[in-house]
Formats: structure tokens, sequence, C-alpha cells
């Protein structure tokens, strides 16, 4: 147990009651509150019984976490989305605005009884079909028309002697700067706030490039911040308090950890498309260590399946995720990698790197899918083939561009075969076996990894303080 | 606690405003998804029901549609009457499943934000891999609150 409680980065929360069969699914704190309070409560409630009520959720929440409830029973959650065990959650559910932003706001409070370190185990029920001995959520409504404030509304159902515990310092990214940035502001903390906009804007375009990223917070500046609120729905008004800092970090930390992931990369001797025999707890080797990063890809689309670390060791974090993406798929749940499994795993690790927007999967070619492709051959293998031709023909003259069709006609052919001949190699003219496929992918990686590298597009990119928290 | 019961005995009365969006993206976010389609449409029977088509931005969400909800008042004291509107959202963005979500609740003066997170489609479809996935808008595999 900590000395004393912090945010979580994350929460993983449990879809079912404790001892039933559901699957767990990790989310942000912040985010996780926004779900439970749009689900606890109504919206429409005067601000200071939302607050009160926000408050508890959070603070009920923490308990659970600090206390490490669930995980001293064994259990690999924090929480659970049952309402007789802890609070409500649906997950994917809709989220209201007025709560977002509250939420943002507050997510790094929470109240605990005076002499105590530990958040309050604040418990609450509806009050009208359920009373107990703690909050009454419908209660709250009457005492905020008559004026009370959260805290005031709080201590009459807790007792006067609880107290607010604000500032609370944030895992996962390092805290928010003491004083809220704004035009003028500048050094270090403005210089991470730039780094991270840029990042960020590369995948969300409707937020402008800061230019310079000086670490001096200018016009420029201003205007990212501002369409990164009215695209996260916080108050656009161009200054970053807490509460823009911390969903800042939370959309950087999210889109930097798929691009760490494509990076990471998997070049195409990594591959073997055929297992030589099934995997299971205990194994290691550069096998485990592919599944392993195909089972790290899916799990960044896939909720249900728990990110694991890529090792190359076989592990009963691996047989967790291995069975949960069994489960997902419909498969046998044995936590054994066989070669059904490891086909579905292929499918879907593919699927994804086709089917998302192509700038989030240049340089993250696909292995070769283990069928030769020729004149004749179609399907999704085939498009990207030609995909990857046309990207090598912007910088190779001698190869010429083909229509992206998912047929390999003759046009696919002859580009094939003035590859071959341009790069040496052997085999079968305008034919695509796994040396080809090899090849070519080779080619289109370093040919756009060169370019990131010459771009040179994000100042700063590397000054981040992940990881100091 | 309950408060978005299945059993209220009236629906609602849709003399108000209230506010809806959605925001489509994949990869917890990471990545948002532009030219989704996303339908919005009344969640009961009604004569002003409502049906709407949105396209989804670069940053992946819809403009905020206008629909017709209670007051914001009717949920200030425990009631028969259901105090919010219901509206079933679907969205669509070839390469992904198709994305369904039911009887959502809008309230009057309050906006409401629809996170859509899509899973893009195995490589060879047709395969029979139709996953289970949490949140995929199905109400009886999401919603497992017991009380």
């Amino acid at each position: 147990m900590p000395n004393t409680p912090t945010i979580p980065e994350s929460v993983t929360v449990h879809l079912g009651r404790p001892d039933q069969a559901a699957p767990n699914v990790t989310v942000s704190f912040p985010d996780y509150i926004k779900n439970v309070a749009s689900s606890e409560i109504y919206p429409t409630w005067p601000e200071e019984a939302i607050r009160a009520n926000i408050l508890s959720e959070i603070s009920f929440a923490l308990n659970r976490i600090y206390t490490e409830y669930y995980r001293n029973q064994g259990y690999d959650f924090d929480i659970t989305s049952s309402t007789a065990a802890d609070q409500s959650f649906v997950f994917g559910r809709e989220i209201y605005g007025n709560i977002s932003r509250i939420v943002d706001e507050i997510f790094n409070s929470y109240i605990r009884r005076r002499g105590n370190v530990e958040p309050l185990f604040a418990v609450y029920c509806d009050g009208i079909e359920v009373s107990c001995d703690g909050l009454s959520q419908w209660g709250t409504v009457p005492l905020a028309k008559n004026g009370m404030s959260a805290m005031e509304i709080l201590k009459t159902y807790f007792g006067d002697d609880i107290e607010l515990v604000t500032d609370v310092p944030v895992g996962g990214g390092g805290s928010a700067p003491p004083v809220p940035l704004r035009e003028g502001s500048a050094g270090p903390f403005v210089e991470i706030l730039q780094t991270r906009l840029n990042r960020i804007s590369t995948n969300y375009p409707l937020i402008p490039k800061i230019y310079p990223a000086s670490g001096v917070f200018g016009p420029s500046t201003e205007n990212a911040v501002k369409a990164f609120q009215s695209a996260f729905d916080l108050t656009p008004d161009g200054i970053v308090g807490p509460a823009t800092w911390y969903r800042i970090q939370n959309v950087y930390v999210g889109v930097k950890r798929l691009s760490d992931l494509n990076s990471e990369g998997l070049t195409v001797e990594e591959i073997t498309t055929t297992l030589p025999e099934s995997l299971s707890r205990g194994d290691s080797g550069e096998i485990v260590f592919i599944a392993q990063y195909y089972l790290s890809y899916v799990g960044e689309f896939i909720d249900s399946i728990p990110r694991i670390r890529i090792d190359g060791n076989f592990g009963i974090l691996t047989e967790n995720a291995v069975k949960a993406f069994q489960e997902t798929y419909g498969l046998p749940v044995t936590g054994v990698i066989d070669a059904v499994t490891w086909y579905y795993i292929y499918n879907v690790y593919s699927g994804i790197v086709e089917n998302i927007p192509q700038n989030y999967t240049e340089g993250v070619t696909v292995p070769f899918p283990g069928i030769v492709l020729e004149i004749g051959s179609e399907g999704n293998a085939v498009r990207l083939l030609q995909n990857y031709l046309n990207y090598i023909a912007g910088s190779f003259s001698d190869i010429p561009e083909v229509p992206v069709t998912g047929y390999f006609g003759s046009q696919t052919e002859n580009a094939v075969t003035q590859f071959q001949n341009l790069f040496g190699i052997a085999g079968d003219r305008g034919i695509v076996t796994g040396l080809t496929w090899k090849a070519i992918t080779d080619v289109y990686d370093d040919l756009y990894f060169g370019r990131i590298a010459a771009e040179g597009q994000y100042p700063g990119y590397d000054l981040t303080l992940d990881g100091n928290a | 606690m309950d408060l978005y019961k299945d059993d209220f005995k009236y629906p609602s009365v849709n003399n108000w405003v209230g506010y809806i969006k959605a925001r489509v993206f994949t990869a917890n976010g990471a990545i948002p998804l532009p030219d989704a389609t996303v339908l919005i449409e009344s969640g009961e029977d009604r004569n002003d029901s409502i049906s709407l088509e949105l396209k989804t931005d670069e940053n992946g969400e819809t403009p905020t549609a206008e629909v017709p909800t209670p007051t914001a008042a009717a949920g200030d004291a425990p009631g028969e009457t259901r105090p919010y509107a219901v509206y079933n959202i679907e969205a669509y963005l070839p390469g992904y499943y198709p994305y369904q979500s039911l009887s959502i609740p809008v309230f009057g003066d309050t906006l409401t934000v629809q996170p859509i997170g899509l899973i893009p489609l195995p490589l060879y479809d047709g395969n029979e891999v139709i996953p289970d996935l949490p949140g995929d808008g199905n109400p009886d595999a999401d919603r497992t609150n017991e009380s």
C-alpha cells in the first residue's frame, strides 16, 4: 500500500460481479469517474449536488484502489461495475458534457476523515428505493437547491470531521504546473505543453501546429490550446489550468503508446506465418516475442484484451491476454496459442494494419501473408502490395505506379518485375514469394523511416517528462 | 443507483431541447476517424421522432445535433415519467465493424457525448470472426448491473 494516495493513471474495471466470469477493461481514471457519474446521477441536477456525488464516487474508487481491496483477494482488477459491490460503470456509455467538465476539474480531489490518510469509503445509495448509512443521491438535490455547497452536502451525510484533499499527485506523466499557463508564460512547462500538443495534433489535425515550439506561450500556442479544449469538451479559454493540463496528458499518453508500438514494429524475417508447434506458458523465444507483439497491438484496439510486456517470455500475463483474445473471438479458452488461435491473431492484427487510416501505419508493414501472389491473385494482400509498390514508385522512377484494385493484373506484374530487376531479387519474375515480399516491405520501411528522420517535424519531440510520476 | 430504468410508466414529454454529438475513434482514442457516418434516431415510437445523418470531421467528431427532450427540471425528483428522451445511434465506416447503441438518454439543456470506439475488421473477412466486444452497444451484454 502506498504511503499517501495518488491518482492512478488508469483503472482496471471488471465488467460484472467480482466472482463472475466477465472481461476487464482498463480506462483512464478521469474517464472512469465520468462514466460512473453519468451512470449514477442525472446531469440536470444542480451543480453542487453533482459535485458532491462525484466527490463520493472518486473517494469510493480511490479507497478501493488504495486499500487494494480486490488485488488483495487475488483478483486482477481494481474495481467492478457491479452496483451491489461497487459503483455503476457501463463500458462505452455516453458521457454528459457538464459531468465531463466537472470531473476534469476535480478528479484529483477526494474526501477523507480528518486524521486519516485513506480516501473515505464513501458509501451512497439512491435514498428512495434503497437507504444506507451514507449519502442519499436523491437527497443531494434539495440540499443543493437550498444553497448548500458540495462540501456542506457531504458533511450532512458523512459527518463534520471530513475534509477535502485537493491537488493530489497524478500518475503517468508528471503533475500540472503550479500556476495556470497562459499567453505570456514561459519555461519548461510550456515546452512540455507545446511538445505534447504538437504530437496530439498529428493525430487530431484540427488542432493547429505550434511553431516555433520555443517554450514561450504565444498566440499560436493559445490557438492550439483553444482548439484542443473545443475538441475535448473543456471551456475554450486558451488557459492551461490543471483540467486542461491533465486532459492533454491523458490524450498524449494514448497517442504516444500506439506510435511507440508502431515504431517497435516487426521485421519480416521475424515473421513465421505458420507455427512450428503450439505455444503455451513457459515457452520463450522469437516466436513468443512475435505473438506478444501481435497481441499488444490488437489490445490497443480491442479493450477486452489486456496490455502485456513484449519480452519473449510466455508468462501468466501473456496467457491471460491469449485467453481474453480467445474469449473475444469465440475460440476455446485455453490460453494456448494453437494453429487456429495463431491464424485469428494474425488476421486480426493484419486487418487493423490494413484498415486504420494509412498515415498511422506507414512504416508498419504486414508480414508475408503466406500465399504466393501472382497474376490472377486478388484480395487485401494484393491491395497492400500495390500500396507498397506505389510508395516505392514515388522514389524509384523505374518502377511504374499501379492502380490499387486488389487484383493482381499485368500492371502489378510489371511493377513487381521492375522491382525485382532493380533490387536484384532472385527467383521467378513478376511473382511475389516470401523473398520478394520481404524485399518490398524492407525498401518501403527504409524509405518511410528515412523520410521521417529528414522531415524532423517535431522539434523537442524527446523532451518529455513521461515516467516522472 | 438505477435511475435509468427500463420500466418508467410513462414516456417522456418532449417539449424542450437537448444536444447530442458523437466522437468516433479507434485505438482508445489515439486515432480519430474522419468521414464516419453517424445515424441518430428516436429510440421510441412517437410523432415527433427524428432521424439524422451526420459525418465526422478530421477530429472524428460529428456536429452537435439539437433534439427534442423533456425539460431539464424533469429529473429533479423521482417520478414515474422518464425525465429524458432516448435515441439510438449507429455508426459506419468501411473497414470497421458497424456500431450500434440503443436507448441513449438525452436530457434537456444538456450535451450528451457518445464515444464510439470502432474495431477494425480482420484481414480476411468472412472467416466467422465475430468478436464479442465489450461496449458493442448490445444493452443486454453491456448493462450487466444487477440492481
